[in-house]
């Protein structure tokens, strides 16, 4: 049974106390002990009984020398045996050994009397011989009357001494007893140690055979293991070096023990790093948790090629003794392979980017013509063609939108992918939203025999501020796909508010969904199985960008759907509720004002002869260039009050032509508006800055574009009436008190950013990061222009900003926001 | 006749002799191979004496006492083995080896805390030893070799 440690500290305390304590006891009883039997052999008792018997035999002398007397008997032996008689009682008086006999009841009193006669017969004994004569009858009475006593005393003092003796014994048997329990205790536990000690000494056998055991394994394991094993001591010296370590660094053992292992292993340069560097290593080592960690290293072979070691080191200590051990791999191959690894990685992303770019580039190199395509449908329509044309015609114009939405659909993810929300954060009727949604699609449900049921539950709250193009794409997105993949059913829109957060869903009696497919809805290019392909048209990435865009704006989207029953999209965004905008007009969409001078500069003939039509048929007076240098010229010679150009051209591009238009200040105060099917915000970014004020995304629809000339070519009066539109519908939406103090803050902060602008210098990314975020409110205000400037501050890492633009647009909303802070 | 005459006579002249020598009262007699030798009390205080203080079974408290040491008495008689054979007054006898007639060994005692001692309190002659300073004294056989009222030796071969 082997004892472990635990009980062995439990047992040793009261084993070794237990033992004390007999050996203790052992000692005190064999004093006590010894003391009895000295007390029998230095015989304190002398021969009591002997003593006393002795007395009355002394007794019957004196009497037998009395009697004596007066058969001529001589007095001198009376004397004699009288004192020898007195001396013997005088012994009983006065020697402790007979302290029994005096105290005793019975013989006490009998040895006073005796005594006390005696003493009577002294005066006689010791007087003349005449008068000692004479006593003799009297003495032979006394001494014969006397004779019972000294027999009672001898008895009784027998009794009492036996009796001392008896109890003398007894203690003495009592301290034998014990001294032998002590013995027999101490013989057990003698017995007991010992057979711990043999436990211990059989466990400590084992444990040295299992220690061996230990020791031969690790032994093997360190011989046979594939990384090198070393062994450093404190001083930096090589202690172990096992097979792989020979191996790997080209050394033999008996080379490698023994030699400072910064000499031997560790390349020149790092040498001194290493010396000083070992104990700071060592103590990082010792903590918890860097211990484990693996370092990469270069290391030195014996032919003097650096090759790269991948190592742990812990400290081991043992006996007050520190080495390091240290496993070392030699990582060339695995290197080697992360390298190639991560070039595929790259290569295969790059692959991917490129994919993607060419893509995009695609989508709005086919956008450019098919716009084209479609304006000229529009054109066709209006020239008197026959029914059948018209039929045609429709059958175009279907097929040309379908493809339009693709790639617009297309577009519209890269757009997303980069990041960029175009945020048009304002207040708007979401009950009228939705419910109009609902009504523009009946016709389309009803081709399928589909119903739409609108159920709205916003209680009074009807507007919500937020982006309502993107509520509405997400919603006609799903709206789109329940339609799709339902016939002669029920499709649902409900919305619902739950204080801030806004829940959308949608749901149909449609096919369904599996539940696998269910996971991977959302994703990019999904169109399920075969019989969905078949009913459904599309390009598959309606629900991913309905998935981004309502993350974009901190939602979720999800849906659910039981197979042959229908499915249900549901989306939740944040869209507080807010005052409606009351004052808000609702001028029917026009160019704007007539008779404005536009520049239109369009390399394609089509989209620029488009352009030309329908600026003017609304009045305007429009002037067409179809290329870059072109219209550097045409600005040169002339006046307008808006240039449209567009970007990408052959020869001198959109961007090109601005630069020296600005440069050669031919054009001063008028803005030039970009057209471009450039969707992405870098691109966005890079026009602005080249000196255009405005970026209009192809194709370009009649409403942009009024906006656009009425923004531009307004007077100063409509240029803040049309601004103060957007801080009316911030006053709607949160009251005077918060809007003023909203606009105040806005001052505030953007004079705080104008502080930090320097014209000479290019912006910092704090600065950047500040212009971002009031470019944001800007829009909100309606402040476009100064949006224009800020994003154009924001985008402007590495060149000067132009102040002057930024002065002159605030100058503008300056206005603007006092007239508004004044009401 | 003669003969047993003269050896009246001799033993005559011898007693006469050997009590010629002495004063006072004997209070020891020494029966040695060499016939019989008397002490009276004068005699055996002449004799180098020594004092030992002990106490003793028989007594109350510490005693002093005063006396010619056994191995002195041996000396005096020259005699070197055997034992004596001590008697008392009331005929109690007992042996002591020449092994107890040692320095700091058996005392005869005639003084007791500085006073002779009567056969009452008993004397004249003590045979003690320093049983406190020697625990080997401490014993039923010293103590049976203890002899009050000593009257005799008898030297044994």
């Amino acid at each position: 049974m082997p004892l472990n440690t635990e009980i062995r500290k439990w047992l040793a305390a009261p084993v070794g106390g237990v033992l004390v304590l007999l050996i203790i006891s052992a000692v005190f009883l064999g004093r006590e002990l010894l003391r009895q039997v000295d007390g029998l052999s230095t015989a304190e008792a002398d021969n009591v009984q002997w003593n006393l018997s002795q007395g009355e035999v002394e007794h019957l002398r004196l009497e037998g020398a009395v009697n004596a007397v007066p058969q001529g008997g001589s007095l001198s032996e009376v004397r004699r045996r009288f004192d020898v008689f007195y001396s013997r009682i005088a012994i009983y008086q006065e020697s402790h050994l007979y302290q029994g006999v005096r105290q005793d009841p019975v013989t006490g009193p009998l040895l006073r009397d005796i005594q006390a006669s005696m003493d009577t017969l002294v005066p006689l004994i010791d007087g003349p011989d005449e008068i000692l004569h004479k006593t003799v009858p009297k003495m032979q009475e006394l001494l014969a009357e006397q004779a019972t006593d000294v027999r009672r005393l001898l008895i009784a003092g027998i009794a009492v001494h036996t009796q001392e003796t008896e109890v003398r014994r007894n203690a003495l048997r009592l301290i034998l007893v014990r001294l032998g329990w002590v013995l027999v205790f101490l013989v057990g536990a003698l017995i007991a140690g010992a057979n711990v000690l043999w436990l211990l000494n059989r466990r400590a056998k084992q444990l040295a055979k299992e220690s061996a055991e230990s020791a031969a394994r690790m032994e093997a394991m360190v011989s046979s293991s594939l990384d090198a094993i070393l062994m450093v001591d404190t001083e930096g010296f090589i202690r172990g070096f096992n097979g792989a370590a020979e191996a790997i660094f080209g050394y033999t053992q008996a080379e490698a023990i023994g030699r400072p292992m910064a000499e031997l292993i560790i390349p020149e340069q790092f040498r001194t790093a290493n010396k000083t560097g070992l104990p700071r290593f060592s103590n990082a080592a010792a903590r918890p948790g860097t211990g484990k960690g693996r370092i990469r290293l270069q290391a030195l072979h014996k032919t003097g090629r650096v090759f790269p070691v991948e190592l742990s080191i812990k400290p081991s200590t043992s006996g007050g003794d520190t080495v390091f051990v240290s496993f070392l791999r030699d990582i060339t191959e695995q290197l080697e392979a992360e390298e190639e690894l991560r070039r595929a990685r790259d290569d295969a992303l790059a692959g991917e980017k490129a994919k993607a770019n060419l893509l995009t580039v695609m989508s709005h190199e086919m956008r450019t013509p098919l716009n084209g395509v479609l304006g000229a449908i529009n054109l066709l329509d209006d020239t008197g063609i026959t029914k059948d044309q018209r039929r045609y015609l429709d059958a175009m114009r279907v097929s040309g939108d379908l493809l339009l939405n693709h790639v617009n659909d297309v577009l519209e993810l890269s757009r997303l992918e980069a990041g960029i929300t175009a945020e048009e954060v304002r207040v708007f009727d979401l009950a009228a939203l939705v419910s109009g949604l609902g009504e523009s699609q009946q016709a389309s449900a009803a081709r399928r025999g589909n119903q739409i049921q609108v159920d709205i539950s916003l209680g009074r709250e009807h507007h919500a501020l937020g982006d309502p193009l993107q509520v509405q794409r997400v919603l006609l997105n799903l709206l789109g796909n329940a339609l799709k993949f339902t016939r002669g059913g029920t499709i649902t829109i409900s919305v619902s508010r739950q204080g801030d957060l806004v829940e959308f869903s949608v749901a149909d009696t449609g096919v369904g969904i599996e539940s696998d497919d269910l996971e991977r809805i959302f994703d990019e290019f999904i169109t399920l199985d075969a019989s969905y392909a078949r009913q459904s048209e599309g390009t598959g990435l309606g629900l991913s960008i309905s998935r981004r865009i309502v993350r974009a704006m901190g939602g979720e989207i999800g849906a659910e759907s039981e197979p042959g029953e229908g499915s249900l999209f549901w989306f939740t965004v944040s869209l507080p509720a807010a005052l409606p905008e009351t004052e808000r007009s609702s001028r029917p969409p026009a160019l704007g004002d007539v008779g404005r001078r536009i520049l239109i500069v369009e390399d394609n003939e089509i989209n620029r002869l488009l352009l030309v039509k329908v600026l003017e048929k609304h009045g305007h007076e429009v002037t067409s260039a179809c290329g870059g240098e072109e219209s550097v010229q045409i600005v040169g010679g002339q006046r307008f009050d808006l240039i449209l150009m567009d970007i990408s051209m052959p020869g001198m591009d959109g961007i090109e032509a601005v630069s020296r238009i600005r440069r050669g200040r031919l054009a001063e105060n008028t803005p030039i508006v970009a057209l471009t099917a450039h969707a992405a915000a870098e691109d966005r970014q890079r026009i602005l800055r080249a000196g255009f004020a405005e970026v209009l995304t192809k194709p370009v629809s009649q409403k942009d574009l009024a906006t656009a000339i009425r923004d531009y070519t307004g007077t100063s009066h409509a240029n803040a009436d049309q601004t103060a539109e957007g801080i009316r519908a911030v006053f709607d939406g949160l009251g005077s008190d918060r809007a003023a103090y909203y606009l105040n803050r806005f001052q505030r902060e953007y004079l705080m950013l104008r502080a930090g602008v320097n014209s000479g210098s290019s912006p910092d990314k704090a600065l950047r990061a500040e212009a971002h975020r009031l470019a944001g409110s800007a829009s909100i205000l309606g402040l476009k222009p100064l949006q224009n400037c800020l994003a154009a501050l924001e985008a402007a890492d590495d060149s000067p900003v132009d102040v002057a633009a930024l002065d002159a647009a605030w100058e503008r909303a300056e206005t603007v926001i006092t007239a508004a802070l004044e009401i | 006749m003669t003969l047993w005459k003269i050896r009246l006579v001799a033993f005559g002249l011898a007693l006469v002799s050997a009590v010629a020598a002495i004063g006072g009262t004997i209070v020891l007699s020494v029966d040695g191979p060499d016939g019989h030798k008397y002490f009276d009390m004068g005699m055996l205080q002449e004799m180098p004496s020594v004092t030992i203080e002990t106490e003793t079974i028989w007594t109350d408290g510490e005693q002093v006492f005063t006396g010619v040491s056994l191995q002195e008495l041996a000396r005096h008689l020259g005699i070197e083995n055997g034992a004596f054979e001590a008697v008392a007054t009331n005929a109690y006898s007992v042996e002591i080896p020449m092994t107890d007639a040692v320095e700091g060994g058996a005392l005869i005692a005639y003084e007791r805390n500085g006073l002779a001692m009567t056969v009452r309190d008993k004397g004249p002659l003590w045979i003690v030893y320093p049983y406190d300073h020697n625990p080997r004294y401490r014993s039923e056989e010293t103590y049976s070799r203890s002899i009050w009222q000593l009257e005799k030796l008898i030297v044994k071969p």
